[in-house]
């Protein structure tokens, strides 16, 4: 994995337990017909954000500012700092390292037990000097963490400045809920699409497939009225044999990704076509609806939240679990290194780098919590994040990936299987798309032949803004996620700032090429030595 | 005295987190052959990046005059106009094109925007007489070893007007032949005038052909001594390296440790070239390794030395490999890597950028890249479990960076190598094999990894060193083969064995 540590990670990454927060997506559907929300209303399918006029407006506006303008100079200045602050005490560090080192020339000891004991670790290496300098040498920022970071910095500068262009009313409760809701089969795929890239690999079919699966998953239950919990199953496992034909063309046969899947992109194009005999097919029983479309019911009714007016207790108390979550993770981690005798940040920079993105959370949620509920598919959205980060971050099959993308030779010399993991890779790109596919359909109510149409340029966008390298080796989920909303957030505040849609491809594809221009430059200036 | 050509003053250089370079001063006299020593990681390489504009002016602190001119290089273009001409440690050139169109490279014989290919390949192959490299000009680069590979560099510096040529570390990849040609070479450079800065470790070759050697040590320039007139010698340079004196090169192995049973042995092993169909690379070659011995390998530039080791580990090179491995008497298949680090051989490769190393992760994910089962359970890596292993191994053999999470790519060399060590010695082999292990390591740092190679030896495993410095085998092992295209043809204990006994082995069945 390319990143240089954990210090700078957002925060919201590890947290095991949650993971029992993202099952009951499909469950408790049965009851839905009971509303318990005041304000649910079934007119959401509508695209376009939806401007909400109501007296709270102004004092909302105003809230929401606030919000935001503390949230943003936090962030920069986190960063900011930190990087300064370092950059010296660091460069004091190494050198008083280097005087320490010289005169214990071997260690004899400490290396047989590092090769010869396999199980337990060898023990732990004695703690280091604590001067205050080596306390903090964990936390060296350079170009590489800047190049890391930025994505965020950029993400919390493109929110802020789109919040006072249209007045707060990107961050009213309806409308976060409308980038979340409709971006969210972009942002499935990107998830997908972040971990082929940094395979060094590309899938142009995604969106194709996302219409063949869907198209399928129609037939099923509306010609054929297959109950959803047998045609969603067998929609996936459709998924997963379509990116198996695809892995294996990559994998075993060695042609370029870039070249099976484009053919792949025009061969399930046509499935598309050929499943729907060229027309739409709709409308979708209700179950999937509501899983694409709706929410959760407030099974614990609202509570009272001052002046703000009702809010989801359910919702509110799967923010406070996340918040809870990062924290105690987080702590976990840090004692856990301390106990390691590795230096760690100091408390200050941990706490920021806590609460900044709890606090951030905790708006979002409240604001959620205010409007109706936790969306389906943000759960779904939620688990998937945490799962996959997890896998790229500690699976033994993540590490794998970033050392196949890293160094494809050095991979294989090293025992990855490499056809393998790049096979499966693919087989869980088409699964993903499977799965965007369904909410996709779900949510428009019919599947057409033209679902999912260049979704596959929105998917790679997203990660390459998020911060993955063209050559592999390098990208993370949660920075993915973060390009997607990153084009959502645009996509939504210029259509709420009446901008037209030439406009928006304009102003996204800039922002495509700024960003992986930032990329470029920062590698340059961190000045990668292998010439 | 003639004038100084070049004079470097208060050289400062700094990359987040490390000064490469403090107050260095560094001055080169006109027509000379100037060397450079340090550690690894003394900022050798960075001394000479400041100095080619690689890292652009502005990016450093000091003054650069070359030839009395004041310079402010933004590019390796500009160093270039001015006559200095870099060759990187790492050779640069393009593997799929030709000798001709490398030497060319950016600097194409062009008329009205279309190359001249003939008139390319005649300058070319001028160019190549002249480094005294026998090879036709279209040749492709991927079809050459990397001592022809280092005199097409040459050959490319020499197609620039070329006023000093600075080689960083040639010799590190070449035989004893390869150098020697290489450093007659730059005699001959010398003597057209041509002022050469030279970094090597090693040291026998800098006394033999330089006129000054600088000394730098973390990052500062200790001493800068004259050949001749210092009356220098090997011991002074080192101590000045490394700051104190070094009695031996090659650390006594324990003489209670005995040389047990068989552990690898390898029957009739034939393999064919995978791009050259029916080329035999090895034919019936035979070997077996035991328990606490260190076996070595001795042979030129492309006997085969290589070829043998990768197709051993899990076949990773080579096709139509036919004969048998046993370990323990017991035969194995090892047909991948796998299931070569499953039987317990492990590889650590010549070439660490490009088959050895992920440059762009750091150094605890790559230490435990080959074993990331023993760090998992049920398919989750212990992270911190995987830091104290790192750490560990950065201790132990002294790897020198701030952290385990410093980036690979931008270790020195020699650390560099200290990381695929660390790497395979992680995966508690039986069989090691190690391909030059010492490649562009500093002495200090050898005589570092030979302990740890006799270490593991006393720990019971078996040892297979591939080296093109016969000194260094002669060191270190307890029984060397020699290979000759191919061909096993010679098995010498360490009691009888020679440089002159080996070089005759290794040219065995040539000519
Ligand atoms: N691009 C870079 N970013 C960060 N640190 C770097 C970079 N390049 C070099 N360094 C550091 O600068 C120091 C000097 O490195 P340099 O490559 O000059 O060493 P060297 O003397 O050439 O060593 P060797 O003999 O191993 O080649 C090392 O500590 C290295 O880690
Ligand atoms: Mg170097």
């Amino acid at each position: 994995m390319a990143s240089t540590d954990s210090s700078s990670k957002p925060d919201t990454e590890k947290p095991d337990e949650v993971t029992s927060e993202g099952t009951p997506v499909t469950e408790p559907t049965d009851e839905v017909t009971t509303k318990v929300t005041p304000k649910a209303s079934d007119a959401v399918t509508a695209e376009e954000p939806v401007k909400v006029d109501e007296p709270v407006k102004t004092e909302d506006a105003v809230r929401t500012e606030d919000a935001v303008t503390v949230d943003g100079p936090v962030k920069t200045g986190d960063a900011v700092t930190t990087d300064d602050a370092v950059k010296t005490e660091d460069a004091v560090k190494t050198e008083d390292a280097v005087k320490v080192e010289e005169p214990a020339k071997v260690e004899e000891p400490a290396l047989v037990a590092a090769s010869t004991s396999s199980a337990p670790a060898p023990k732990a290496p004695a703690p280091a000097p604590k001067s205050p300098a080596a306390a903090r040498s964990r936390f060296s920022f350079n170009a590489n963490s800047l190049r890391q970071n930025g994505i965020y910095i950029a993400f919390a500068l493109i929110v802020v400045l789109f919040a006072i262009l249209t007045g707060g009313d990107l961050l009213q409760p309806q409308n976060l809920s409308n980038i979340i809701v409709q971006k969210s089969y972009i942002l499935i795929l990107a998830i997908g699409m972040i971990l082929i890239i940094i395979a060094g690999h590309i899938d142009l079919s995604v969106g194709s497939v996302l219409g063949a699966t869907g198209a399928f998953s129609a037939v099923l239950m509306v010609n054929h009225d297959v109950h959803w919990a047998i045609a969603i199953p067998l929609t996936l496992l459709m998924g997963a044999l379509i990116g198996a034909w695809q892995g294996y063309w990559v994998a075993y046969f060695g042609i370029p990704a870039f070249i099976v899947t484009l053919a792949g992109m025009l061969v399930f194009r046509a499935l598309t076509l050929v499943i729907l005999g060229n027309q739409g097919i709709g409308p979708f029983p209700d179950t999937v609806r509501d899983m694409a479309n709706g929410f959760t019911p407030g099974w614990l009714g609202n509570v009272a939240l001052g002046s703000l007016g009702g809010a989801d207790v359910i919702t509110l108390l799967v923010g406070v679990a996340l918040v809870v979550t990062i924290v105690w993770t987080q702590w976990r981690g840090r004692t856990a290194r301390q106990k390691l005798g590795q230096s760690v940040e100091s408390m200050t920079v941990f706490l920021l780098k806590i609460i900044a993105p709890s606090v951030v959370l905790m708006f979002v949620i409240v604001q959620l919590a205010r409007f109706k509920n936790l969306p389906w598919v943000l759960l779904l959205l939620g688990a998937l994040v945490i799962i996959y980060s997890l896998i790229t971050a500690r699976a033994v099959f993540g590490r794998h990936i970033y050392a196949i993308g890293g160094n494809l030779n050095a991979a294989t010399l090293s025992g990855v299987k490499v056809k393998s993991v790049t096979f499966w890779l693919f087989v869980n790109m088409g699964v993903l798309s499977a799965v965007a596919g369904i909410i996709f359909s779900g949510r428009l109510n019919l599947a057409g032949p033209t679902a999912g149409n260049s979704f596959e340029l929105d998917a790679i966008a997203a990660a390459f803004i998020g911060g993955a390298a063209v050559q592999g080796g390098v990208g993370k989920v949660i920075g993915a996620i973060t390009g997607g909303l990153i084009m959502a957030v645009i996509d939504n505040g210029m259509s709420l700032l009446g901008a037209g849609s030439e406009q928006v491809m304009l102003v996204k594809g800039l922002v495509l090429l700024a960003a992986v221009a930032f990329d470029v430059w920062t590698k340059r200036r961190a000045g990668a030595s292998s010439r | 005295m003639p004038s100084n050509i070049l004079e470097m003053r208060n050289i400062t250089k700094t990359f987040p987190g490390v000064k490469a370079l403090q107050n260095v001063t560094f001055t080169v006299a006109e027509g000379e052959i100037h060397a450079i020593c340090g550690e690894n990681g003394a900022g050798k390489s960075t001394l000479m990046k400041v100095l080619s504009g690689v890292y652009p002016f502005g990016e450093y602190e000091g003054d650069i005059v070359f030839e009395g001119k004041t310079c402010e290089f933004s590019g390796i273009r500009d160093s270039e106009e001015r006559g200095i001409v870099i060759i990187h440690q790492e050779l640069a050139l393009v593997p799929e094109l030709s000798i001709a169109e490398n030497i060319f490279l950016g600097n194409e014989t062009a008329k009205r925007g279309l190359i001249n290919w003939d008139e390319t390949n005649a300058r070319a192959a001028k160019l190549l007489k002249r480094v005294g490299l026998d090879e036709n000009p279209t040749t492709k680069i991927i079809e050459l070893g990397v001592g022809k590979q280092q005199l097409v560099e040459i050959a490319k510096a020499m197609s620039k007007k070329v006023r000093m040529l600075i080689l960083d570390e040639p010799t590190a990849a070449l035989n004893d032949d390869d150098s020697a040609h290489l450093l007659d070479l730059l005699r001959g450079l010398r003597d057209e005038g041509i002022t050469c800065v030279i970094i090597s470790h090693k040291l026998n070759e800098i006394k033999a052909i330089s006129d000054q050697v600088t000394i730098i040590r973390d990052g500062q320039t200790i001493d800068t001594l004259h050949m001749k007139r210092d009356e220098v010698t090997e011991d002074r340079i080192i101590s000045l390296m490394v700051g104190r004196s070094l009695e031996n090169r090659y650390p006594d192995r324990d003489p209670s440790i005995e040389i047990g049973e068989e552990v690898l042995r390898i029957e009739n092993w034939t393999v064919h070239s995978p791009t050259q169909r029916g080329r035999v690379l090895i034919r019936n070659a035979n070997l077996n390794l035991r328990k606490g011995e260190v076996v070595g390998l001795a042979g030129l530039m492309g006997a085969g030395r290589t070829e043998l080791a990768m197709s051993v580990f899990g076949r990773s090179y080579g096709t139509n490999i036919s004969g048998q491995l046993y370990k323990f008497g017991k035969p194995i298949e090892a047909k991948n890597v796998q299931q070569a680090i499953a039987h317990g051989l492990a590889y650590a490769t010549e070439d660490r950028k490009r088959y050895g190393l992920n440059l762009i992760d750091n150094i605890q994910r790559n230490v435990s890249a080959a074993a990331l089962g023993k760090l998992a359970k049920a398919g989750w890596v212990d992270d911190n479990q995987e830091l104290s292993v790192a750490e560990g191994f950065r201790k132990s053999l002294r790897i020198k960076a701030p952290t385990v999470a410093s980036i690979t790519g931008k270790l020195s060399g020699g650390n560099q190598q200290k990381v695929v060590l660390a790497k395979w010695i992680y995966t508690n082999p039986d069989v090691l094999i190690l391909d030059e292990p010492t490649r562009g390591i500093d002495v200090g740092a050898k005589y570092e990894i030979y302990q740890i190679i006799n270490q593991l030896a006393a720990e019971g495993k078996a040892i297979l060193v591939i080296s093109s410095e016969l000194p260094e085998l002669l060191g270190i092992c307890d029984r060397i083969y020699t290979l000759s295209e191919g061909r096993i043809t010679g098995e010498v204990p360490r009691e009888k064995a020679n440089q002159e006994l080996l070089m005759q082995y290794m040219t065995r069945g040539q000519e």
